[in-house]
C-alpha cells in the first residue's frame, strides 16, 4: 500500500505541530504594526496639533503653557470671526454648487450613458488626478486681468478696457473651489446610484410611477447618504483650502488656511496656526457628524 | 386592462415629444458644459505652453517650443524634477507594500472596530492637505525631526497608503477566495498561496494604485508645502515661481506634469479595466458572488450553501 | 470520547442495515479512510451549530455521498474533512491519525470545488500541474503526468488555453483532473456539478462514476440534488440542519426512510400522522389503516411513496383499500401525478396514463409492507441525546 504509506509520511509531521498561539494575542501580534502606523501617522500628529493649541506663544518659540488663550483670542478677534463665516459662505456655496452640477450629471450618466458610463465616470474622475496647482492657476489665467476671458470679451466688443471683476474675490474663488470639488461629489453620488440596480428603476416605472417620482421616490432616498458623504468630503477639502485663495482669492478671498499658512510661516506662531488647524478639523468633523445624523439608510442596497 | 392603459399612454406621448426634445437639448448641453468646464483649465493651459508671447491672452499668438526647452534649461527647475520623482519613488514603494499589508488584513481578519481601522487609516486621504501638513509638521517637530526628505515622503506615504490599500481592498473583495484554498488543498502552504495566487490575483489592482499614487506624489502641494525642507519639489518650487514673478515656463512645466500624470492615470484606468474584465469568467457573475459571501465569511451557518444551484430542479 | 463512542454504535445500529459493502478496503489495518469523531462545528457570531455532534465512516474505495439542502451543514463537514475548516468539538481522522488542526496543505486531501476555483491566470496545465509543484515533483515527470491527467478526462488539446476561455462542462473536468493528479487518498467533491445545465451534469455524472472506478480514490461527494446522491453513492448520509438524518445505501434510504425528513427529501412521500387504535390497526384522521406490523409508539408518522400506492381496479385486494375523490390533477410528462382527498387526508399517487380529472371517483390502496413507520425529524437525534444525558 503506497498510498498508505504517503498519507501516513504526510501527516506524520502534523502530530507533532507547535501548539498554535492563542488567536487573541495572534491577531493582535498581527494587527501591531498596523495600529503603530496609525499611532504614528494619524492619532500623534493630532494629539500634537491640538496640545500646540493650546500652548503659548512667545517670540517665536512656543512655551508650554496649557490654557485656551489662543482659541479665546481668535474668536475674540474681528478677523478671525470675518474669516470664519467667509470661509463656512464659501465652502458651503462651492460645495453645494458642486453638488447641484455633479449629482444630476452622475444621474445623467448613470441611467443615460448605458456602456460608456463608466468612461463617461472617469473622465470626470481624471482632473483629481491632475495637479491641484496648475487647475488653479489655470483660472488665474482665464479668469485675469490679461486673461483668456477678459480678452474674450473685448474681441467680441462687450467690453472696452480689461475687467478686474473676475479676478481676486470671493466669486472667484467660490468657481475655483467648486471646480475643484465636482470630481469629489460626483465620485461619492455616482458610486451610490450605480449600485441602485436597474431593476428598480423598472419595478417603480412597472408600478406606474413617472421618471420623476422614481426618482423622488426610489432613487434619490437611497442615493441621498452618498451625496452626503460626497458633500461632506468637499466641504472638507474647500473649507481647509489655502492653494486657491493664494493664487485667485487676492484680498478679498482670503481663507483661514491662508492664515494658517502665515502663522506657520512668516508669522511664526505656531500654536495660533494650530489653532486654527484644530478649529478646521472641528468644522470638518461636525459636517461629517452632521451629514451622517441626516442621512441615516434604514436599507442596505443589496 | 389593456385598453385604458394604451389609451394612457398614447396621450401622453403626443404631448410630451416636443419637451422630451427640449429636455434631451438641455440635459445634453449641461452635460457638455460640465465637461468643458472640467477640461477647459487644462487645455488653455496645455495652449498657453506653446503660445509665443509672454501675455497670457488670447488671440494666440503663434506656435514655439521656447518655454519647453527654457524649461529643460532651468537648472533648478530640473533639480525639483528629479527631487519630486524620488520622493514619488520612494512613498510609492513603500506605500505599495504597506497598502498591501493591511488590505490583506483587513480582509482576512475577522477583528473589531475594522471600520474605525479603515476609516483611520483613510483620514489623510481625506483630510484637506492643509491639516494633514500642520499636524504632521508638528509631529516631527515634536518629535525632533527636521522637514527635510523623510517627512515628506512619510507625508506622501500617509495618503497614498489608504489610496492602494483601497484600491486593493476593492480587488480582493470581489475575488473568490477559494482560489486559496483551492492552492492550500493543491499542498500549496501560506507563503506559496500567497506567491502564486493572491499576489497575482491583485497585481494589476497593485500596479494601478502605485501609478495613480505616483501622479499624486508627484503633484501633491498642500501638505508637502510644510513638509518641505530647504529642497523643494517640484509643485512647491513652482509655487515660489508664481509668488516671484511668473513666466510662461510654468506653463510647459504644468503640462508635463499633466502630460506625465494623464499618461500614468490612462495606464491604470487601462490594467484596472482589464484586470475586471479578465476576473469575471463569463457565466459566473451575481452567481458567484453569492457563493463567495457564503464561503469568504462564515459569520452563519446558514448563509454557507446558499448556490445558484440550491433549488433542486425537478424534486 | 464516551459518548461518543456510544452514539456511533447507535448510529450503526440504527443503520445497519444489509448493504453492499465497499469491495476494496485496504489490508493494512482497516481503517477507515476518513473518520469522524463527535465532531461538532459553531462558527463565530452564529448561535446555532452548523454541524452538531456528528460521527461517521467512510471506508477505503467507497463512493460516499452527503446530501442536504441548504444549511443542512453537508459542506461545512467536507470543510472539515479538508481542513479548511476546525471543528469546534471532535476530531477529524483520516487513515486513524487525528487530522484535527492540520492545515489543508498537508493533508492528503483533494477538493473539486462547486465553482471550480481554477486559479484565472494559469493556463490549463499550469493549473493542472500546480499539485505537482508544490510537492516538488521533478519538473521531467511533471509534464508527462499532466498529459495523462488531461487525458483521463478527456481534455487532451487544450493544455495552453486559460480557465476563461472554457465551458463550464470543461473547466469542471480541468479542476478534476487538477484534485487527482496528486493521486490523493480521498477526493472531495462540493456540489460539483451545482453549477452546470442539465445535460451536462448528466455526463458529468458518468464521467464522474467510471473516473472513481478506474482511479479507486475514495469520493466523498457532496450535493443537495438527491437523483446524484441516489444513482453514483455506495452509502449516503441525509444530513439536515447539522444533524445526519439517515446513513445507509441508496436502496435503503429509498425504501426504508428513518425519518420524515428523510422520506420528504428523497423522492416524493405521503405522510400521515396516525395514531395506533389496536395492533396492527391505526388511524390516520377518519382514515382506517392496517399496518404490516405494531408500531412501537401510540403515535406515529406513517411514510408511503406514491408509486408504492396500486390505483383502480387491482386494489381492491389490498388491506388497505379506499375510495375517493380527485382533488388536483399534475401532468408530469412521463405520468399523472393524483392528489386524491381520502376523508381529511390528502394523498398523492401515480396514474400511470390513466386520465383523471377533479371531481372523479378514483379507488386505490396499499400493501401494509410498502408503508414505513418513520421517526419525526430531529427528534431521532433528540433522544439520542437525552440517552447520553
Amino acid at each position: 500500500m503506497a498510498a498508505a504509506a504517503t498519507v501516513a509520511r504526510r501527516l506524520e509531521p502534523i502530530t507533532a505541530l507547535p501548539r498554535r498561539l492563542p488567536s487573541p494575542i495572534k491577531k493582535f501580534l498581527i494587527v501591531s504594526p498596523a495600529l503603530l502606523w496609525i499611532l504614528v501617522l494619524v492619532i500623534l500628529p493630532n494629539v500634537f496639533l491640538i496640545s500646540y493649541s493650546l500652548w503659548k506663544n512667545e517670540l517665536g518659540s512656543v512655551a508650554h503653557v496649557w490654557n485656551f488663550h489662543n482659541y479665546s483670542e481668535l474668536f475674540a478677534s474681528n478677523v478671525f470671526t470675518t474669516l470664519l463665516k467667509r470661509t463656512l459662505l464659501i465652502a458651503l456655496v462651492s460645495t453645494t454648487c458642486a453638488t447641484l452640477i455633479a449629482y444630476p450629471l452622475a444621474y445623467v450618466v448613470v441611467t443615460k450613458f448605458g456602456r460608456y458610463k463608466t468612461l463617461a465616470a472617469i473622465m470626470i474622475i481624471i482632473p483629481l488626478w491632475v495637479s491641484y496647482l496648475m487647475r488653479i492657476f489655470a483660472w488665474k489665467i482665464i479668469l485675469g486681468e490679461h486673461g483668456v476671458l477678459n480678452g474674450f470679451l473685448e474681441s467680441v466688443g462687450l467690453i472696452s478696457k480689461p475687467s478686474t471683476a473676475f479676478i481676486y474675490s470671493t466669486t472667484t474663488v467660490i468657481i475655483a473651489l467648486t471646480y475643484i470639488a465636482i470630481p469629489y461629489v460626483f465620485l461619492s453620488a455616482y458610486t451610490s446610484l450605480d449600485r441602485v440596480p436597474k431593476h428598480y428603476y423598472e419595478a417603480s416605472a412597472d408600478c406606474g410611477a413617472s421618471a420623476w417620482r422614481t426618482f423622488r421616490h426610489v432613487i434619490w432616498p437611497l442615493t441621498r447618504p452618498g451625496v452626503a458623504v460626497g458633500f461632506a468630503i468637499g466641504f472638507v477639502l474647500t473649507f481647509g483650502d489655502y492653494v486657491t485663495p493664494a493664487q485667485v482669492g487676492g484680498l478679498s478671498g482670503t481663507m483661514l488656511g491662508s492664515i494658517v499658512l502665515q502663522s506657520f510661516g512668516t508669522a511664526d506662531n505656531w500654536p495660533q496656526g494650530a489653532a486654527i488647524g484644530v478649529t478646521i478639523i472641528a468644522a470638518g468633523l461636525l459636517v461629517l457628524a452632521l451629514v451622517s445624523l441626516f442621512t441615516r439608510l434604514e436599507a442596505e442596497i443589496d | 386592462m389593456a385598453a385604458a392603459g394604451s389609451v394612457r399612454m398614447r396621450r401622453r406621448r403626443r404631448e410630451s415629444k416636443a419637451v422630451k426634445y427640449l429636455i434631451v437639448g438641455i440635459v445634453g448641453l449641461f452635460v457638455i458644459a460640465v465637461y468643458i468646464f472640467l477640461y477647459a483649465p487644462m487645455i488653455i493651459t496645455a495652449l498657453f505652453s506653446v503660445n509665443d508671447s509672454k501675455i497670457q491672452t488670447l488671440p494666440l499668438v503663434g506656435f514655439t517650443t521656447k518655454w519647453f526647452s527654457a524649461l529643460f534649461n532651468d537648472e533648478p527647475m530640473k533639480q525639483a524634477i528629479l527631487y519630486s520623482l524620488k520622493v514619488a519613488a520612494v512613498a510609492v514603494s513603500v506605500s505599495a507594500c504597506v497598502g498591501l499589508a493591511f488590505a490583506l488584513m483587513i480582509d482576512r481578519l475577522r477583528i473589531r472596530g475594522k471600520a474605525v481601522f479603515q476609516a483611520l487609516l483613510a483620514a489623510p486621504l481625506v483630510a484637506p492637505g492643509l491639516v494633514l501638513g500642520i499636524s504632521l509638521l508638528v509631529n516631527f517637530h515634536t518629535a525632533k525631526i527636521e522637514p527635510g526628505f523623510f517627512t515628506i515622503v512619510a507625508g506622501h506615504v500617509s495618503f497614498i497608503t489608504p489610496l492602494i490599500m483601497f484600491i486593493v481592498l476593492q480587488r480582493l473583495k470581489t475575488a473568490d477566495p477559494t482560489l486559496e484554498q483551492a492552492s492550500m488543498d493543491c499542498g500549496a502552504g501560506p507563503l506559496r498561496t500567497f506567491w502564486h495566487v493572491t499576489l497575482p490575483g491583485v497585481r494589476v489592482a497593485l500596479i494601478a494604485g502605485c501609478l495613480l499614487g505616483f501622479t499624486l506624489s508627484m503633484d501633491e502641494i498642500a501638505s508637502t508645502f510644510f513638509l518641505a525642507g530647504t529642497q523643494p519639489t517640484l509643485p512647491v518650487y513652482v509655487w515660489g515661481l508664481l509668488r516671484f514673478g511668473f513666466t510662461p515656463e510654468v506653463n510647459a512645466a504644468f503640462t508635463l506634469i499633466a502630460g506625465g500624470s494623464l499618461t500614468l492615470i490612462g495606464i491604470a484606468g487601462l490594467l484596472l479595466f482589464i484586470s475586471g474584465r479578465r476576473n469575471r469568467l463569463p457565466e459566473e457573475k451575481k452567481a458567484s458572488r453569492w457563493r463567495r459571501r457564503g464561503a469568504g465569511r462564515p459569520s452563519a451557518a446558514a448563509e454557507r450553501e446558499i448556490g445558484p444551484g440550491s433549488v433542486a430542479p425537478g424534486v | 470520547m464516551k459518548t461518543a463512542k456510544e452514539e456511533s454504535s447507535q448510529v450503526s445500529s440504527v443503520t445497519s442495515a444489509p448493504q453492499a459493502e465497499p469491495a476494496a478496503l485496504p489490508g493494512a489495518d482497516g481503517a477507515p479512510v476518513v473518520e469522524l469523531r463527535g465532531v461538532s462545528k459553531t462558527y463565530p457570531g452564529g448561535d446555532v451549530a452548523a454541524v452538531d455532534n456528528m460521527d461517521l465512516n467512510i471506508q477505503e474505495g467507497e463512493f460516499f455521498s452527503i446530501l442536504g439542502s441548504s444549511g443542512s451543514g453537508k459542506t461545512t463537514t467536507l470543510r472539515m474533512i479538508a481542513g479548511f475548516e476546525q471543528p469546534t468539538k471532535g476530531n477529524v481522522l483520516l487513515d486513524g491519525i487525528d487530522a484535527t488542526g492540520v492545515p489543508p496543505y498537508r493533508r492528503d486531501v483533494n477538493t473539486v470545488f462547486q465553482n471550480y476555483a481554477l486559479f484565472p491566470h494559469m493556463k490549463v496545465e499550469a493549473n493542472v500541474a500546480y499539485p505537482l509543484k508544490m510537492a516538488g515533483t521533478p519538473k521531467g515527470e511533471i509534464k508527462p503526468r499532466v498529459a495523462e491527467a488531461l487525458e483521463r478526462v478527456s481534455m487532451t488539446g487544450f493544455e495552453k488555453r486559460l480557465p476563461h476561455q472554457l465551458s463550464g462542462g470543461q473547466r469542471q473536468r480541468v479542476a478534476l483532473a487538477r484534485a487527482l493528479i496528486g493521486r490523493p487518498r480521498l477526493l472531495l467533491l462540493d456540489e460539483p456539478l451545482g453549477a452546470l445545465d442539465l445535460k451536462l451534469r448528466e455526463n458529468m455524472l458518468l464521467v464522474l462514476k467510471h473516473l472513481q472506478r478506474e482511479v479507486g480514490i475514495t469520493f466523498i461527494y457532496v450535493t443537495h440534488d438527491q437523483g446524484e446522491a441516489l444513482a453514483m453513492s455506495d452509502r449516503l448520509a441525509v444530513m439536515n440542519g447539522g444533524y445526519v438524518e439517515q446513513l445507509a445505501s441508496p436502496t435503503e434510504i429509498y425504501d426504508r426512510p428513518a425519518t420524515s425528513f428523510v422520506a420528504g427529501f428523497i423522492g416524493k412521500s405521503n405522510l400521515l400522522e396516525c395514531s395506533c387504535t389496536s395492533g396492527d390497526k391505526a388511524q390516520a384522521g377518519t382514515m382506517p389503516l392496517v399496518l404490516g406490523e405494531a408500531p412501537g409508539e401510540e403515535k406515529f408518522t406513517l411514510s408511503i411513496r406514491p408509486e408504492t400506492i396500486v390505483v383502480g381496479e387491482d386494489s381492491r385486494g389490498l388491506p388497505n383499500h379506499y375510495e375517493a375523490v380527485v382533488g388536483d390533477v399534475l401532468f408530469l410528462g412521463h405520468e399523472r401525478e393524483v392528489m386524491v382527498d381520502c376523508g381529511d387526508q390528502r394523498l398523492v399517487v401515480r396514474a400511470g396514463q390513466q386520465i383523471y380529472s377533479p371531481g372523479d371517483p378514483i379507488e386505490f390502496g396499499w400493501s401494509p409492507d410498502k408503508a414505513v413507520i418513520v421517526k419525526a425529524t430531529g427528534s431521532w437525534q433528540q433522544q439520542q441525546q437525552s440517552q447520553d444525558a
